[in-house]
Parts: structure tokens; sequence; C-alpha cells
């Protein structure tokens, strides 16, 4: 369990206020546009990363429960009903909370099974909650879509009250990580990621810990979808519940360093500005999926470990290096690889 | 030292298809010894350790622990009830620090899960069974960066954390060096001395006959012969499973 060191705290402020900041400096409507979009993601990877990262686990579920959380808001605030002004942001603690309790039985079934298994499993669970938003017309109007009432939010700012709700949200997952890092929790989850039969063995409750890490991580993608909703004001279920989000969120994390904290930031930063570009323009509009492919490639042949620690790894190399016969021998034996979970 | 069982082994039985791994294995551990459980390869040890340890549903047999049947064998629980092992492979946490491989041992309720830091007694354990191993100094490094034969340790020190009854060894001593087969068995010694019961499968012969008392024989997943060292090594139906072949 690492403690809170000053560098620790210097980068979170600076980051914060960072992001806090951007929507101020940068007032452009389609820049502020593609921010929201960037801390959507953010947000999506660095809940997904609190399951995945920390237990190894990869859910392929995550979008399911984004299409919940959007149609929940939906059903709440339909266009009948008026500019919704800031009501759909304050219930979706509630959505979260609720979506967290309907993941719990899900999850106890998912969790059966490990490792790829578990990967078929969730993203199958994907395509049963797609069909089922096409199928269930009363709560989403089926492939017609559903409309979202209207904010009336002032048309020069009008993409800072989404861009800020996400980023606390994003704050709020940020936080939830950081936490459980440090306590009893992500000792589990790590114990589970490196060797799940010998936790087990040594008393770790690996079925509790994965639960709860699951409802958490899955609360937070709910509300995350239902300010998306609330954002794009018109849902169908092949973009609510879209496995190009699940893809995006998980190579995000992929491609920042899974299991770190600011692992799945950094690959929203570098991935989601690049995709709204190349949206912009109709031609381009879906050659992200080109570029997901290609930094899906360069993740696995180049950064097996994303950035962060490999660029982690590089410094304790260079640091060694430059301390030179003071710094105590390595480890004698090189670590016998362990069994890695696609 | 009163006799009395600890862990008592009835009529296991275990088929992987057409090939039966272990057929009514029966016997018992006694409180306070070093039951050794050996055999030629192949001869259903290992099976045996995952059945009693829960890691392998038996298709027949029970087990009974401290006098009670477990029914549903399940390692979290049975760690729990003071039942522990190790592994032939000496696993351990790589990505995790030695004090943590320890500290998540800690049998802890489920309402501790968001408790933040170390606490203080788990702590002062942690560092005190590292000590004893003579782990002190890597402390906070990453486990994946031990040597095959300090991970041994490492395991072991972790199996003590939850203040077991009964320690299952799965080969202590495979692929160590001889100083460091003479370390594990004074650390056996010392652990037993404290009033920890152990049954222990091994492959060096030398070690299974000076630390272990008594000795229990598998061949073709059966007992075929138990007793103290010298008796099973005079045993004609012991010379014939590991040379007769």
């Amino acid at each position: 369990m690492r403690a809170v060191s000053r560098s620790g705290v210097a980068v979170t402020v600076v980051i914060l206020t960072a992001l806090a900041a951007f929507p101020f400096v940068f007032q452009a409507n389609w820049v502020v546009n593609i921010a929201v979009f960037t801390m959507m993601y953010a947000g999506l990877a660095t809940a997904w990363n609190l399951l995945g990262g920390y237990s190894g686990y990869i859910s392929l579920a995550n979008a399911a429960f984004f299409g919940v959380g959007a149609y929940v808001i939906a059903n709440l605030f339909p266009t009948s009903g008026g500019p919704p002004g800031d009501a759909p942001f304050l219930v979706l603690p509630l959505v979260g909370l609720g979506v967290a309790i309907l993941s719990l039985p899900i999850g106890w079934v998912a969790f059966r099974t490990r490792g790829v298994t578990f990967a078929i499993v969730t993203i199958s669970l994907l395509f049963v909650a797609q069909t089922l938003a096409f199928l269930m017309r009363s709560f989403t109007r089926g492939s017609q879509g559903m409309g979202i009432g209207v904010p009336r939010f002032p048309v020069a700012t009008y993409e800072r009250p989404f861009y800020l709700v996400l980023l606390a949200i994003f704050v709020f997952a940020v936080f939830i990580s950081w936490y459980v890092r440090r306590a009893k929790l992500g000792l589990m989850l790590f114990a589970i990621r490196d060797d799940e039969d010998r936790a087990r063995g040594l008393g770790v409750d690996t079925e509790v810990a994965k639960l709860v890490t699951f409802a958490m991580s899955l609360g937070i993608t709910a509300m995350i979808g239902g300010v998306w909703a609330y954002y794009i004001t018109y849902i169908y279920p092949r973009f609510a519940v879209d496995p190009l989000i699940t893809i995006g969120m998980v190579l995000m994390v992929f491609l920042g360093g899974k299991g770190t904290l600011w692992g799945p930031l950094l690959g929203a930063l570098l991935l989601v500005p690049a995709q709204q570009l190349l949206a912009q323009n109709a031609t381009t509009a879906r050659w992200y999926l080109i570029l997901y492919s290609g930094v899906f490639l360069l993740v696995i042949l180049v950064l097996p470990r994303g950035i962060i620690p490999s660029v982690q790894d590089l410094a304790a190399k260079f640091r060694s290096k430059s301390d030179g016969e003071t710094s105590p021998p390595a480890a004698t034996v090189p670590p016998v690889p362990t069994e890695i979970v696609p | 030292m009163s006799v009395e069982t600890l862990l008592e082994v009835d009529g296991l039985s275990k088929r992987f298809g057409g090939v039966a791994a272990v057929s009514g294995a029966t016997f018992t551990v006694d409180t306070g010894t070093i039951t050794g459980l050996i055999g030629p390869n192949g001869s259903g040890k290992t099976t045996v350790f995952n059945m009693i340890t829960g890691y392998l549903r038996a298709d027949s047999g029970m087990v009974r622990f401290e006098g009670g049947r477990v029914r549903r064998p399940n390692p979290r629980r049975l760690y729990r009830r003071g039942l522990s092992r190790t592994f032939q492979q000496a696993r351990v946490f790589p990505e995790m620090t030695l004090v943590e491989n320890l500290v998540v041992a800690v049998a802890q309720p489920a309402w501790a899960l968001g408790r933040r830091g170390i606490p203080r007694i788990d702590a002062g354990r942690a560092g005190e069974l590292l000590e004893r191993f003579g782990l002190g100094s890597h402390a906070h490094r990453k486990a994946g960066e031990l040597s095959f034969g300090q991970r041994k340790l490492l395991e072991f020190a972790s199996v003590l954390m939850g203040r077991p009854r009964l320690v299952l060894l799965d080969e202590p001593a495979s692929g160590v060096n001889p100083v460091m087969i003479e370390q594990m068995e004074r650390h056996i010694r010392d652990v037993h001395t404290e009033g920890v019961t152990f049954l222990v499968v091994e492959h060096d012969m030398n070690l299974v006959m000076r630390l272990c008392d008594p000795i229990v024989v598998l061949d073709h997943g059966a007992k075929i012969a138990e007793g103290h060292p010298a008796d099973v090594r005079a045993n004609p139906a012991v010379l014939e499973a590991y040379l007769g072949g």
C-alpha cells in the first residue's frame, strides 16, 4: 500500500486544475464538445480500470450498463416534459446506485467464470442488452429512438455544464480508484490478478472483492451513460449500447497503462480528440476504427503494459544506470513469467 | 502430547476420464506430527492435496478436520479454520511487495474491505515473519524479484499469517539448492515446535526420512504402507512401488 507522496499530490493538483480550467480557457463550442467526449471516455476508462486493471477481469459488458443509465435518464426526462435543466444531473447518484445494485446478481453469475470465458460471457451480455434495447419498446421505443428534453443552457457555453459534470464523475472515479489501491480491497484485487487460486487459499474473500468492484465500476459507467444521453438528447439502441464504447474504454486503459491511476485519462486524452476530429468530416468519420486497430497493434507489439508503466520502467532503468555501483544489484534471478490472462 | 486425530482422510477417490488418479485413499494426520505423504510420480499425492484443500472436488470419500466433517471444502473457509497449504511451484503474488503478500493473507470480515492502510498488528506480524525467514531486507520489494528459493520461503511465511493448525506443504524442497533445503527444514521444525502440524509431500527421500514421522505411502492412488520411517523403508511393497515401476 503506497503512501501519499508529495509528488503524487502535486501531479493530482496540476491535472485536476488543468481539466477544470479547460472550458473556461478554450471556449469555442467545437473544442469543448471534443472535451466533453474526452472526459466521458476518461471516466468510462477509469471505471473500467477499477475492475479490469486491478483484478485482471476483462469485462466487455460495460457499454450495456452505459446504455441502462442512458435509458433511465431518457425515461425520466422525456421530450414532452419540457427542458429539464439541471435535474438529470441531480438524479445521477441514484441512477449509479441503482445500477450498482442491479449489477450484483449479474456479476454473481458472470463471476462463475474466469479469464477468456469471463470476457466472452460479458460480451454476450452486451449483445443481449443491445437486443433487449431494440425489443423492450415500452422502455426504449426500440429502433425508433427516444428523445430527452432539451436543456436551455446558454448557447455560448452550452457544453460547459456537461463537461463539468463529467469531470466531477471522473474525479469521483479517480478518487475511488485511489482509495481502493490503498485499502484492503485493493490488496485483494491485486492478489486476484496475480493468482486467484492462491488468494482463495490464503483466506481472501475473492467473491466479495470482485462483486463490490464490479458494482462500483458499473454504477459509475451508468452515471456517465446518463450524462451522454442528456447531452445528445436523442438515443438509439445501436449507439446507446454500442460495443465500440466498450472497445474504446478498454483500448484507452491498455494504451495508458492498466492498473495505474492516470493511465485511463492519458489513453482518453490521446485517442478521443483524434477520433472526434476525424468524425467532423464525413469522409473520415469512421476512420477512427482504423485508428483503434492501429493503436491496438501498437500496444500489443510495443507497449504491452501501456505507456505509464513503460515510462516508469525506463525511468527506473535510467536512474539505476546513473547511480552506478551504489545501487544494490537487481533481482538475482529473473522473475518466472506468470500466467497472463488475455 | 496426547495423540488425537487432526485430519482424517477416508476413502477419497478421483477419476480423470478413464484414469483413477486417487482410489480410496485413507489415512490420518495426528495432532503434533510431521506426517509425510510419499509415492512415485503420478501416485496421486498432489491430487489428494487438492481434494483436501478444496481445489478439486472428490468423486467420493470424505475429509474430517478437527473432528468435523468438511462438507463442500472451500480453500478460503478452510484457511480460516486453520488449514492451509503451499504449492509445488512456489506461488506468490509477483506484482505485490513482500509485506503485501503477507498482509493480504490476514482473514478479515467483509466490512473491512474499505479499511485503509495496514493495521499495525498485521504489519508487525508480517515484519516478524519476514525477519524470521531472512527476507526482512526485501520487505518492500516486489515478490516477483525474488529467487525461486526465496519465493518458497515467502510462500511458507504467508501461510503462517493465518496462524494455521495444519499446514500442507507440497514439495517444500523441490527446485531449491541444498543450503536452502536445510533452511527450509529448520523453519519447518521451528514452526512445528510451536504447535503446528504438517502434512508434507516431498520427493527428497533424505529430507522425508529425517523430518517426517509417520510416513504414508501412496501408489496408484491408494495407500500401500504407513508407519515410522525405518519401517516404511524396509517395507517390500514400498520398494516394489519405487523400484519395480
